[in-house]
């Protein structure tokens, strides 16, 4: 049993009369791959959203590695070491694969202008990161694409820049946001391979997905969302064979036609 | 004192109302299209122009050539549509504003070689008559102005809530797309918002002209206390529009009185930046929300 | 990172250090002018282009730069030399205190607020004469002077812009590289995405603008030592609005279209003079061409040309 690195309890948010995520407790493991499931709406991207900084949250503590950062600013969370990337991606258009992946990086320089005209310590540590992400890029298949355009390359690959751009910073947790979307089996295959790659390096993964086979297959242990609950727990064979689980999938009358 | 306080009070509804009237062009170019029109000021002036033309160069009676004015800046309006917004439809927001610079530079100098750069007085349909009011004299003119302003607003009013046509800008408005999916032909809302803008800007330079002078610069300092107005009164709100133009115009003329008088351009900008920092949307605007 | 465009660009600016040989008088002072502009261009193009803050403070920056040169080199009696240097600090402090609130702000919203604060300042420099002499303005600045040479003429304050302005591309040009600068225009681009990658927000958009400052105090500072007279006029808003206007007629985004941007607008004007009164609005005309018919500025010209030269020789 490992350390916990992220301690969710009782996370909530409101928006006006609609609580999208109710008092949600989550223990995440270091160095596994936890994953969060649940029907569509669930309020899983709502639970992301405010766990990385991106809203207020409205009650409930978060903790990553002893520290509290309930309610952080997105960057200060990412500095921390937990970063994610975007259910559809998000990319800058108007910069290269590289430069995407570079600004990933910003925390680990220095944070003023004149540093950045004056070069010296800033431009050897951006070399540095510059040769780090060259090899990232080049794990994820992107090297004959790192002075391109982002929006120049199929969807497929766009997702892998995110994923590099969330792994420059040497991250101790990624969550991942819906990563299967939108990706042919085969990327899908490369993803799993990266995943379990990952993990076998000490990151913790925290993976929401839709995509079945992919959880299965990676997730050490699943948490279930429905409508803004957590409704259920475990390893993937319980949390298969839980019938809450099968009901808040495919309905109440599934449970009776079992019973 | 107090008919000196009357008079102030009056001569800033009176302003306040050609505000409320610029300001209120604003809001149905920018609601519709999301364009800020720096070109605004320009068409108070062009607005005024034209009257003076129709009425002493045409030698029309007043009546008659205000009509004709205001046709000739409908008619601008569509000019207008036609030769900035329509081709830079697509593009970011910044350049079309860009775009209304241009043609408001062009605007400009366009006056100034046809009516030339003398500034002078416009004759009101009143003359110099003044009208007793609690004792205090009265300019006709600008109880005049306050009418017809009060009146082009409430028109307004009626046709945006109260007709179809306005139904229809409405929905423009409030989502383009969806409009046209209902078959909503949004190009001619967009006309008809740039005939209205043309319209409002034309009566507040017509209105405004007498009350202090004409010249081709005048239209530049009534479109920035517009926005001061709006910004107040709330940035996407007609009651907002009203509010906050009177409100600017009685800063500006008691502020000038019993403040100073060369500081009170500044009072209505600070009370502007002070909204802009703590209230931006304005006494009757809606809450800028957080995004999901 | 030698690339062609670099190589090309320097090419034009030690061209340009020919220029004053084939230009006299009138002409010299308007491409300082062009110059001096240039500069608050690409200040700009840090906010806007890359960052992408609506801002229409510009000129009263440029003002800021220009009035506070003016009051120390006169009043206070000290070097150019050291009220330059002072006057971009100036600036960029004055914008860093008004842009921590401002720039919460939004869009429209910004750009009203960066408006009111430009309107202020030409009202205060009006009515403040006692520090800022009013509508009277400062006059009497001094020329810059090197030990033994004056400055003070235009063609020898042209080398003093030129290498200003050559200062001053090459250190946006290392900001474009660097991290900062990828982090100002990913901010325009996304900036939810921005601040999930790790960058604080706020404090980018605080250093865009005030990094705008600072370039726009160097050029009203410029502007100060070469005209010896500064009044509040010429840091009004419509000045803002031109200088926004350059830097999207030139390409917004990129440091060259800034300057080419004022260059075109600054000299367009002087070259039509002859068409008498009505050379403003043909102006105004042409420059609304080049929107609709250039949406990435005239700098996307020398794309287009090298893409059809490259087609023909095939």
């Amino acid at each position: 049993m490992s350390a916990t690195i992220l301690a969710i309890d009782g996370l909530s948010k409101n928006f006006g009369g609609v609580h999208a995520v109710q008092s949600v407790s989550l223990a995440i493991p270091a160095g596994r791959v936890f994953s969060v499931i649940g029907p569509n709406g669930a309020g899983k991207t709502t639970l992301i959203n405010v766990l990385t900084g991106i809203l207020p949250s409205s009650g409930g503590k978060v903790q990553f590695e002893d520290r509290d950062i309930t309610d952080a600013p997105a960057h200060v969370v990412a500095s921390a070491g937990m970063v994610r990337t975007f259910q559809n991606g998000r990319l800058f258009q108007r910069l290269t694969v590289m430069e995407n992946v570079l600004v990933g990086a910003h925390h680990l320089l220095p944070q003023s202008v004149w540093s950045a005209i004056a070069g010296g310590t800033a431009a050897r540590r951006m070399g540095e990161i510059r040769e780090r992400a060259a090899v990232l890029l080049a794990t994820l298949g992107l090297t004959g694409d790192t002075d391109r355009l982002v929006g120049s390359l199929p969807y497929g690959r766009q997702r892998m820049v995110e994923i590099a751009r969330a792994l420059v910073s040497k991250p101790k947790l990624l969550l991942l946001d819906e990563p299967a979307a939108g990706l042919n089996s085969s990327e899908v295959e490369r993803l799993r391979g990266i995943l379990e790659e990952l993990r076998t390096q000490g990151l913790t993964l925290v993976l929401v997905e839709h995509n079945m086979g992919l959880v299965m297959r990676v997730a050490d242990r699943i948490a279930v969302i429905s409508f803004g609950e957590k409704i259920a727990e475990g390893s993937p064979a319980e949390v298969r064979a839980d019938p809450k689980v099968l009901e808040a999938y495919l309905g109440h009358g599934y449970r009776h036609a079992e019973g | 004192m107090s008919q000196q306080f009357i008079q102030l009070v009056v001569s800033g509804l009176a302003v306040g109302a050609v505000y409320a009237l610029v300001g209120l062009a604003f809001i149905m170019v920018n609601e519709a299209t999301g364009v800020v029109n720096f070109a605004t000021g320009q068409m108070v002036a062009i607005g005024c122009f034209l009257s003076v033309s129709t009425g002493i160069q045409m030698g029309l009676p007043l009546g008659p050539a205000y009509a004709l004015a205001l046709v000739a800046m409908a008619l601008f309006g569509i000019v207008f549509y036609a030769v900035v917004f329509r081709p830079l439809q697509d593009r970011p927001v910044v350049t079309v504003i860009i775009g209304t610079v241009m043609i408001g530079i062009v605007i400009q100098n366009s006056a100034l070689m046809t009516w030339g750069s003398v500034p002078f007085r416009p004759r009101s349909p009143f003359g110099r008559q003044v009208v007793d009011v609690f004792g205090a004299a009265i300019s006709a003119h600008a109880l005049f102005v306050i009418a017809v302003a009060f009146l082009m607003i409430g028109l307004l009013y009626g046709f945006i809530y109260r007709t179809a046509i306005g139904a229809r800008m409405r929905a423009v408005a409030q989502d383009r797309d969806a409009a046209r999916l209902m078959g909503i032909s949004v190009d001619r809302m967009f006309v008809l918002t740039w005939v209205i803008a043309g319209l409002l800007t034309g009566a507040a330079g017509i209105l405004v002209g007498p009350m202090w002078f004409a010249d081709v610069n005048m239209g530049d300092p009534i479109a920035l206390k517009a926005f001061a107005a709006i910004i107040i009164g709330g940035f996407s709100s007609v009651p907002g529009a009203i509010v906050g133009g009177i409100l600017v115009g009685l800063a500006e003329m008691l502020g000038a009185a019993y403040i100073s008088s060369a500081y009170k351009d500044g009072l209505v900008f600070l009370v502007m930046i002070l909204f802009l920092l703590v209230r931006p949307q304005g006494i009757f605007g809606e809450r800028i929300g957080q995004r999901a | 990172m030698i690339n062609r465009r670099l190589l090309a660009a320097s090419a034009v600016f030690l061209l340009a250090l020919l220029l004053p040989a084939f230009i006299s008088g009138y002409g010299i002072r308007i491409l300082n002018l062009a110059l001096i502009s240039a500069i608050a261009v690409i200040g700009l193009n840090f906010a806007f282009g890359y960052a992408g803050l609506i801002t229409l403070a510009q000129a009263g920056f440029v003002g800021c730069g220009a009035y506070i040169t003016a009051i120390l080199s006169t009043t206070l009696g000290l070097s150019p030399w050291l009220s330059i240097p002072a006057a971009m600090v100036g600036a960029g402090v004055i914008a860093v205190v008004i842009g921590l609130p401002m720039l919460r702000l939004k869009g429209h919203y910004l750009a009203l607020a960066t408006l009111g604060f430009n309107v202020s300042f030409v009202i205060v420099a009006t009515n403040w004469k006692s520090l800022m002499g009013g509508t009277d303005g400062i006059s009497g600045i001094p020329a810059l002077a090197l030990p033994g040479w004056s400055l003070g003429t235009d063609h020898r304050y042209y080398y003093v812009v030129w290498a200003a302005l050559a200062v001053a591309t090459w250190c946006a040009w290392r900001i474009r590289n660097s991290h900062i600068g990828l982090a100002m225009i990913a901010v325009r681009d996304d900036e939810i995405a921005t601040g999930a990658a790790s960058v604080g927000v706020t404090r980018i958009k605080v250093q865009a603008f005030g990094l705008s400052a600072v370039y726009a105090g160097l050029a009203g500072a410029l502007f100060a030592h070469m005209t010896n007279f500064v009044a509040p006029d010429d840091f009004a808003l419509g000045h803002s609005i031109i200088y926004l206007a350059m830097l999207i007629i030139g390409g917004e985004g990129s440091i060259l279209g800034a300057i080419a941007g004022a260059v075109i607008v600054t000299f367009m004007p002087e070259l039509m003079r002859d068409l008498g009164t009505a050379y403003l609005i043909v102006f105004g005309g042409l420059m609304l061409l080049i929107l609709i018919f250039l949406p990435k500025g005239l700098l996307s010209l020398t794309g287009i040309v090298a893409r059809r030269l490259k087609a023909l020789s095939r």
